[in-house]
C-alpha cells in the first residue's frame, strides 16, 4: 500500500497539481516513511509489505529503485522509445530520461503522472501502483498521442543493481522457436559481457533474476495490454524471421517492448515488477496466482468433463473412413471406459474452415470434399461417443487462392508497400497464407459465423483452432497496430460461438494453455530430434509451469523419438497420440495409462523439493515434484553415464510429514510392469536420499512414489 | 501465428499403378531368363531360378506311377492334376518374387485331359495371377463355358482387360478326346500371345497397346488356378518348364518331340550363357514414348503417370474443337458422387496442339498459370477440365505439361471434343513421352527379349556394326537377326549388309549377306566353322534410319 495517503487524501485527491508543490508533497510524504530510502525530494516510495519498496522518480516518472529488505535489486529503470517508419527504419531512439511529468494525480492507491516527450511529440501516462499479487509493483503505460507518425515501441527496461547482476541467474521461459539467438532458459547474469537479442520471432515478457540460494529474486512480466490480461509470449515478427524489437539482455538488466502504437493512437500495457525470495519456481507460482489471470480462466468452469478426460488422440485424413471406425471402437475399448479419444481431422478447406453448404478444396489442394462426405465422415468416427472428432480451423491466416481473400483482400495484413504479409506458411502448393488482421470486424464476424456453420453442420466434438495465438504487428494499410489483446478478443469470441452451439463442445487452441480454449496443443518443433535433452526438459517443464489450468489436456504432436515422446507423457502428463491400432508394445500401453495418471498430478513449484536439479547443481540429472493426492511422485530422467544415482526428497518442501514413515516405490514405465519398494539410504533433517538405479536416456524415465506410511 | 499444422504435407495414395514405372528402362538381364523346370520325375523342381526347388505345399501335390508319362518321357511319372478324383490332392505351386519381370514369357507341357473338349468346365492349367483385381493374371486353360454352345482353349493375359488368345470353338477346332496326350506351349511379350498346340500355331491376340504385366501375387499354379487348394486342370501334366522370356513364334514353334532341358534353346549367342555383345557405336538413350489407354478408355478413376506430353492419335482426321483433361474425374457431387476427389498434382501450365500430320502443330490452348479455384468447384460435379477453341482438322492432339504443382503428373482422362460434342479420343490412340530414357545397350540384342523395351540401335544412321563374343569358340552355322520379331516396327531395318565372323576378332570372314526390309526374324545360314565372334555389318537400312537390331541368335 502507498504509504499514509488516507491522511492526505483529500488534499491531494484533484486530478491536476502543479508539478513542483506535488513533488514536496510527496517528497515530503515520503520522507515520513522512509528514513534510508528517499534521497531526494524528487522521488516517491511504495512501501509495500514485507520490507519491499518501490522508488519512482517524479520529474521523468521512471522507476528509480526496488528493495527487498536491505537489498536493493533495480536502479534506474528507463524505459525506451523507438520511433519506425513504414519502411522499417528506426528514425528515432530515445527513453524515459528525456520525459517530463507535467501533472500528478493520486487515485485512490495509485501514482498517477502525466508525462509528455518533447522529441517524439509524445504524451502519454504512468500509473504506479502495487501489482495485484504481493510484494510487486504495475507500472502502466498509456500512450496518449504522439505528434510522430509512425510505430512508436515503449519497450519496458530493467536495470539491476551492480551487487545484484554480479550473482544473479536469468531466466525467461523456453520456446523451442529457431533462431540464431535463443535467449531461454537459464543462463548467469556475470556471462552477459554485452548486450544481447532473440533472433527468435516469438518473444517473451517474463523475465525473473533470481540467486541460486532462492534467497531473493525480480520476476518482471507484462500483465495487462489496454487492460486485459494477455499471456506474456508470442509472435513479434512473421514465422522464422527476427524482429529488433525482440526481448534483449543486458550485462545489467534486459528489455522488451511493453506496447506498440502507430500514428500514437492511444494504448497502454502493463508491467509488474514482482520481488520475492525463491527463483523462477517460485515467480511462477506467483504468477498462476494473479487474480487477472485466474479471472481470465475462469471459463474453464464451464469446460466439458470430456476434454480432462483425453487419454489418447489420433488423426484422421481423407478419404477413406470406413475403416477407421471399427479401429476407434477397439481402441475406445482397450482404453478404459472413462477415458475419451480425440481424432484430429486436417481436411479443411481453402478458405480457412470446413464449407458446409458447398463442395470444397482442401487448403492443401489434396482432395476436394462434398459436405455431405465430409458429415458422414464425421459421424462415422464419432460413433463410439467416446471418440470425439476435432475439425481443424485455420484460425488466423487467409489463403491467397480462397474465395474469401479474393472478394476481401482488404481483411489481410499488409506491409507499408501494400502487399500482404506472408505468414510464411505454405499448405496450399500454390499459393500463400496471409495473415488475417483481428481488428477488421468484417472478417472477424465472417470467421465467428462460419465456425458456428461449421459447428453445427457436422456436430464435431471439438474445434482445433489453429492460429489463436498472440502477436503483435502492424498492418499499415490501415495503420493499425495489432496487439495481444486484440487477439485475446478474438479467442473469446471463438471459443463463445462453439460453446454457443453446444455445452458439450470443446475448442482447442493451438497455443499453450491459451484462455478460452479447453485443450491445447503443444507442438512439433518443440521435440524435434534436434533439440537438446536440456531444452526439451525445460520447456516441458515450464509448460507445467505454464499450464494455468490443470484440466487442461495437452497433447504433442509427434512421435520422433519414441522413448523420448513416453517419457515426457509420463513425466508431464501429456497425452500421447499415435496411430489408432491397439497393437501396441506393452510398453507404450503403459506409458499411456502412466501418463492418465500423471495428468492428475500437479507440479510443486519448489526447486528445493528435490536435487539434483540440473540447472542448479550442474549435474545431467532432471528431477521435479508433483503431488497426486496424498502421494508426492519425483520423475527422474538420467542422462549421465552412471546408472547408480540419487535423488534427495525435501519432505517439507513437497508437503509430506516429517514425523512419519514414509513409504516409497520406482516404478519405469518403458521398461517394466514392476513396481519395486525402495528405501533411503540416507535420512537427514526432513531429506531423504535414493540410491536409485536409473539407466542413460529417456527410456529410463523413473517415478519415485512417495507417501507417508498408513498407520 | 502459432506454429501450424506441419506435416511435412502427407504424401498421396496413389491409386494407380503408373505405366512407365512398370518398363524397366535400365533392363537387369539377371531377372529375364528364368526358368523353373519340372519333370515330375523328382520331389520338387529340376530347376527353379525364381526361388525354392519345394512347391508351396511339398506334399499335397500328386503325381503319377511310373511309366505313365508324356509321349517324350513314357517311362517317366506326370503330374495328378485332378485326373483321379483325391479329395485330398493339392494345388502344385511354387513362390516367385512378386516383382519377377514376366513382361515376356513361355510356359510349355504335355497335358492329358480325362475330358473331352465340349465338356462344360473349366480347367485351369496354368494360372499367374497378377495384382490388382480379379481380371489381372496369366491364364491357360479351357474354357468350356465362354458361349452359349461354345468352348475356348488358350491363353488369357488379363490386366484388368482381357487379352485372350483362344481357339474359339475348341471342340470343333481342335477336338482333343479324354486320355490323350497334347503338347501346349504359349510365348506372350508386351504386344502378343502366342498359343501353339502340338507344336502348330493355333490361336493368337496382338494388341498395340503394350500389356500391363506388373508384379504378381508371389506365386505360380500349375494345373489350377491361384486361390484355389485343389486342382483344376483336370488331366495329367508333364515335362513342365515356364521361362521368363519369349521362345517360340509363328516363325519359330515349339517342337513338341525335343525332350525339355534345363537349358533355354537361344542359341550360343545369348546373354545367360555368357556371350557378351557390342558395337560400333550405340545411339543415345531415348525419351520413352509409352501407351496409355487409360486416358481414352472413357474410364474415371484410373489415373496414369503421364510424362512431359501426351499425344493422342484420333483414328481418322476430324473437325476438334474442343479438349478436356482430368486429373481424378470422378464426380464427387451430385447423384453420383463420391464424396471426394483427387487434385494434386495438377498441371499449372500447359498447352494443348492439333496437327494434321503429326509434324507441323497448331497451339490452340495455353495457360501459363492454371489454377483450380473454390468457385470452380463448388460450381461443378467432377474436376474436368475442358478448353473450346476455334475448330480445326486435326489427326493428332497433343497436350504438353509444362509445370505442375509439384511431384509425378497424374491424369484419368483426356477428350478430344467434336463440334457436335462427341468425343471423338474415346478408344483412340493414346502416348505419352517422359522424362525416362530407353537405352539402346548392344546386350539387349542378346538377352532373348524382344521389341523396343530391349533392343541395339547404332549411332549412325544407316549402318552399325553388332558384334557379339561366344563364351568360347564354337562351331557355328546360323545367324538369326530381326529388327523386330514380331514385325511390329520397322524403322532403322537393316536393308542391306553383311555376317562375319572371326575366331579372334580380328580376322573376319564374310559367311553372308542380306537384303531387303523385312523386319522380322532373318536366317542367314552357312558352312559350319568355327568361331567365336559374329559381327553384323549394316551398311543400309531401310529408311536411313539408325540400324536396329531386337535379336539375334547364333546356332
Amino acid at each position: 500500500m502507498i504509504c499514509r495517503w488516507s491522511n492526505l487524501r483529500g488534499w491531494l485527491g484533484r486530478n491536476f497539481i502543479a508539478p513542483k508543490l506535488t513533488h514536496l508533497i510527496i517528497a515530503l510524504l515520503s520522507l515520513l516513511s522512509f528514513h534510508e530510502a528517499v534521497a531526494t525530494a524528487e522521488q516517491f516510495v511504495f512501501n509495500l509489505p514485507e520490507q519491499v519498496r518501490f522508488v519512482v522518480n517524479l520529474k521523468d516518472g521512471h522507476l528509480a529503485s526496488a528493495f527487498l529488505g536491505k537489498w536493493q535489486i533495480l536502479s534506474d529503470c528507463f524505459d525506451e522509445y523507438w520511433l519506425e517508419t513504414e519502411s522499417g527504419q528506426i528514425v528515432l531512439r530515445t527513453d524515459e530520461r528525456q520525459d517530463k511529468v507535467i501533472a500528478i494525480r493520486r487515485e485512490k492507491n495509485r501514482l498517477v503522472l502525466d508525462c509528455i516527450n518533447e522529441l517524439l511529440g509524445l504524451r502519454l501516462t504512468k500509473i504506479y501502483a502495487p501489482a495485484s499479487v504481493q510484494k510487486a509493483l504495475r507500472k502502466t503505460v498509456t500512450v496518449q498521442s504522439c505528434d510522430r507518425e509512425g510505430a512508436l515501441h515503449v519497450f519496458s527496461r530493467v536495470r539491476l543493481t551492480e551487487a545484484f547482476s554480479k550473482i544473479a541467474w536469468l531466466y525467461t521461459p523456453r520456446q523451442s522457436w529457431g533462431g540464431r539467438v535463443l535467449l531461454y532458459g537459464i543462463r548467469e547474469m556475470s556471462k552477459l559481457t554485452e548486450p544481447v537479442t532473440s533472433t527468435s520471432g516469438w518473444d517473451n515478457r517474463f523475465v525473473v533474476a533470481f540467486q541460486s540460494d532462492r534467497s531473493v529474486a525480480l520476476a518482471h512480466w507484462r500483465s495487462l495490454v489496454d487492460g486485459l490480461w494477455v499471456p506474456a509470449s508470442g509472435g513479434i515478427a512473421e514465422w522464422g524471421k527476427e524482429s529488433p524489437f525482440a526481448l534483449t539482455y543486458f550485462p545489467d538488466g534486459w528489455r522488451w517492448r511493453l506496447l506498440l502504437t502507430v500514428d500514437g493512437e492511444k494504448t497502454s500495457a502493463s508491467a509488474d515488477y514482482v520481488l520475492l525470495s525463491g527463483d523462477w519456481y517460485d515467480a511462477w507460482e506467483v504468477y498462476l496466482k494473479m487474480p487477472e489471470l485466474v479471472a481470465t480462466y475462469k471459463h474453464m468452469e464451464t469446460t466439458p468433463i470430456w476434454c480432462q478426460q483425453v487419454k489418447y488422440g489420433t488423426f484422421w485424413r481423407p478419404p477413406s473412413y470406413e475403416w477407421l471406425s471399427q479401429a476407434i471402437e477397439k481402441l475406445c475399448e482397450a482404453l478404459g471406459k472413462d477415458a475419451y479419444l480425440t481424432i484430429g481431422v486436417f481436411a479443411w478447406s481453402l478458405d480457412g474452415d470446413y464449407e458446409t453448404e458447398r463442395p470444397f478444396l482442401m487448403e492443401t489442394l489434396q482432395f476436394v470434399l462434398t459436405p455431405q462426405y465430409l458429415r458422414q465422415a464425421v459421424s462415422a468416427l464419432q460413433e463410439q461417443t467416446r471418440a470425439k472428432v476435432g475439425l481443424y480451423i485455420q484460425g488466423g491466416l487467409i489463403d491467397s487462392e480462397s474465395q474469401c481473400y479474393r472478394e476481401h483482400p482488404d481483411w489481410v495484413i499488409r506491409g507499408a508497400d501494400g502487399k500482404p504479409v506472408a505468414s510464411g506458411f505454405h499448405d496450399n502448393p500454390i499459393g500463400d497464407m496471409f495473415i488475417a488482421n483481428p481488428r477488421v470486424e468484417d472478417w472477424v464476424k465472417h470467421h465467428i459465423t462460419r465456425i458456428k456453420a461449421v459447428c453445427q453442420a457436422y456436430d464435431c466434438g471439438f474445434i482445433y483452432l489453429d492460429g489463436g495465438g498472440y502477436f503483435e504487428t502492424v498492418d499499415w494499410s490501415r495503420r493499425h497496430a495489432i496487439n495481444f489483446a486484440h487477439c485475446r478478443r478474438l479467442n473469446e469470441q471463438v471459443f463463445e460461438a462453439v460453446r454457443s452451439t453446444g455445452r458439450e463442445r470443446g475448442l482447442l487452441i493451438n497455443f499453450q494453455n491459451a484462455p478460452f480454449a479447453d485443450m491445447s496443443w503443444v507442438e512439433c518443433g518443440y521435440f524435434a530430434p534436434n533439440v537438446s535433452w536440456r531444452d526439451t526438459i525445460e520447456f516441458c517443464f515450464d509448460t507445467k509451469c505454464q499450464q494455468v489450468d490443470q484440466r487442461y489436456t495437452l497433447e504433442p504432436l509427434y512421435w520422433h523419438d519414441n522413448d523420448r515422446y513416453l517419457a515426457m507423457c509420463i513425466a508431464f502428463g501429456f497425452t500421447p497420440c499415435g496411430d489408432v491400432s491397439i497393437e501396441k508394445p506393452d510398453a507404450t500401453w503403459r506409458a499411456i495409462e502412466a501418463a492418465w495418471r500423471m495428468k492428475k498430478a500437479r507440479l510443486i513449484y519448489n526447486s528445493s523439493a528435490t536435487s539434483p536439479v540440473w540447472w542448479r547443481d550442474n549435474v545431467p540429472i532432471v528431477t521435479f515434484a508433483l503431488r497426486l493426492g496424498k502421494e508426492i511422485i519425483v520423475p527422474v530422467l538420467n542422462f549421465s553415464d552412471n546408472e547408480q544415482i540419487e535423488v534427495t526428497v525435501n519432505l517439507g518442501a513437497v508437503g509430506l510429514p516429517l514425523d512419519k514413515p514414509v513409504e516409497a516405490i520406482i516404478y519405469q514405465p518403458l521398461l517394466s510392469a514392476e513396481k519395486i519398494s525402495v528405501k533411503p539410504t540416507v535420512s537427514d533433517k526432513g531429506k531423504l536420499t535414493f540410491k536409485l538405479k536409473v539407466i542413460k536416456g529417456w527410456k529410463g524415465i523413473t517415478l519415485l512414489e512417495l507417501a507417508a506410511s498408513k498407520p | 501465428m502459432v506454429s501450424s499444422w506441419r506435416w511435412g504435407m502427407m504424401a498421396a495414395l496413389l491409386i494407380c499403378l503408373p505405366t512407365l514405372v512398370a518398363i524397366a528402362v535400365s533392363q537387369e538381364v539377371t531377372k529375364v531368363g528364368r526358368i523353373l523346370l519340372m519333370t515330375f520325375d523328382g520331389d520338387g523342381a529340376e530347376r527353379n531360378d525364381f526361388g525354392s526347388l519345394n512347391p508351396i505345399d511339398l506334399k499335397g501335390w500328386r503325381l503319377t506311377s511310373l511309366e505313365t508319362g508324356c509321349p517324350t518321357n513314357p517311362k517317366g511319372r506326370a503330374l495328378d492334376a485332378g485326373y483321379t478324383d483325391d479329395p485330398d490332392a493339392r494345388l502344385l505351386a511354387f513362390s516367385i518374387p512378386t516383382d519377377a519381370d514376366l513382361k515376356q514369357g513361355t510356359v510349355e507341357m504335355w497335358f492329358k485331359p480325362k475330358w473331352s473338349m465340349g465338356a462344360r468346365e473349366v480347367h485351369t492349367l496354368f494360372h499367374i495371377k497378377l495384382r490388382g483385381g480379379y481380371w489381372n493374371g496369366i491364364w491357360l486353360g479351357y474354357h468350356g463355358t465362354i458361349g452359349p454352345t461354345t468352348e475356348a482353349f488358350g491363353c488369357n493375359i488379363m490386366d484388368g482387360l482381357d487379352h485372350p488368345a483362344y481357339v474359339v470353338d475348341a471342340k470343333a477346332q481342335l477336338g482333343w478326346k479324354a486320355d490323350e496326350w497334347h503338347h501346349i506351349a504359349v510365348t506372350w511379350t508386351e504386344h502378343s500371345i502366342y498359343v501353339f498346340a502340338d507344336g502348330k500355331l493355333v490361336a493368337q491376340t496382338f494388341s498395340e497397346i503394350p500389356l500391363r504385366i506388373g508384379e504378381n501375387e508371389g506365386v505360380v499354379c500349375i494345373g489350377g488356378a491361384f486361390g484355389e487348394n485343389r486342382p483344376s486342370a483336370g488331366g495329367l501334366i508333364d515335362e513342365f518348364r515356364f521361362v521368363n522370356l519369349p521362345l517360340y513364334s509363328p516363325d519359330n514353334p515349339p517342337e513338341p518331340t525335343k525332350k525339355l532341358t534345363a537349358q533355354i534353346d537361344l542359341g550360343f549367342a545369348w546373354i545367360g550363357y555368357g556371350a557378351k555383345a557390342f558395337a560400333d557405336g550405340t545411339a543415345e538413350p531415348e525419351l520413352l514414348m509409352v501407351s496409355v489407354p487409360q486416358l481414352c478408355n472413357g474410364q474415371y478413376g484410373d489415373a496414369v503417370e503421364v510424362g512431359k506430353f501426351v499425344l493422342i492419335q484420333l483414328p481418322e482426321e476430324f473437325e476438334v474443337k474442343g479438349f478436356e483433361w482430368s486429373r481424378d474425374g470422378v464426380p464427387y457431387a451430385g447423384e453420383k458422387g463420391r464424396g471426394w476427389a483427387h487434385v494434386l498434382p495438377y498441371p499449372r501450365a500447359f498447352t494443348v496442339e492439333v496437327s494434321r500430320d503429326g509434324k507441323s502443330w497448331e497451339k490452340v490452348v495455353e495457360e501459363n498459370d492454371f489454377r483450380i479455384t473454390p468457385e470452380f468447384v463448388a460450381k461443378n460435379e467432377a474436376l474436368r477440365f475442358r478448353f473450346n477453341f476455334t475448330p480445326r482438322l486435326a489427326r493428332y492432339v497433343r497436350m504438353t505439361l509444362h509445370r505442375n504443382t509439384g511431384g509425378p503428373q497424374f491424369l484419368d482422362e483426356v477428350a478430344v471434343y467434336a463440334p457436335d460434342g462427341r468425343n471423338l479420343a474415346f478408344g483412340a490412340t493414346a502416348m505419352t513421352g517422359s522424362d525416362l530414357k530407353r537405352s539402346f545397350d548392344p546386350n539387349f540384342a542378346i538377352d532373348g527379349r524382344w521389341g523396343e523395351e530391349s533392343c541395339w540401335k547404332s549411332a549412325t544412321p544407316g549402318k552399325g556394326v553388332l558384334t557379339v563374343e561366344l563364351p568360347k569358340v564354337c562351331e557355328i552355322q546360323k545367324v538369326h537377326f530381326s529388327r523386330n520379331r514380331e514385325g511390329l516396327k520397322q524403322d532403322g531395318t537393316p536393308s542391306a549388309g553383311r555376317v562375319e565372323v572371326s575366331v579372334d576378332g580380328q580376322n573376319w570372314e564374310v559367311v553372308g549377306e542380306f537384303e531387303g526390309t523385312q523386319p522380322k526374324r532373318r536366317t542367314i545360314a552357312f558352312k559350319p566353322r568355327k568361331a567365336k565372334f559374329v559381327r553384323i555389318v549394316v551398311t543400309a537400312t531401310s529408311d536411313g534410319k539408325e540400324a536396329v537390331i531386337d535379336d539375334l541368335q547364333v546356332e
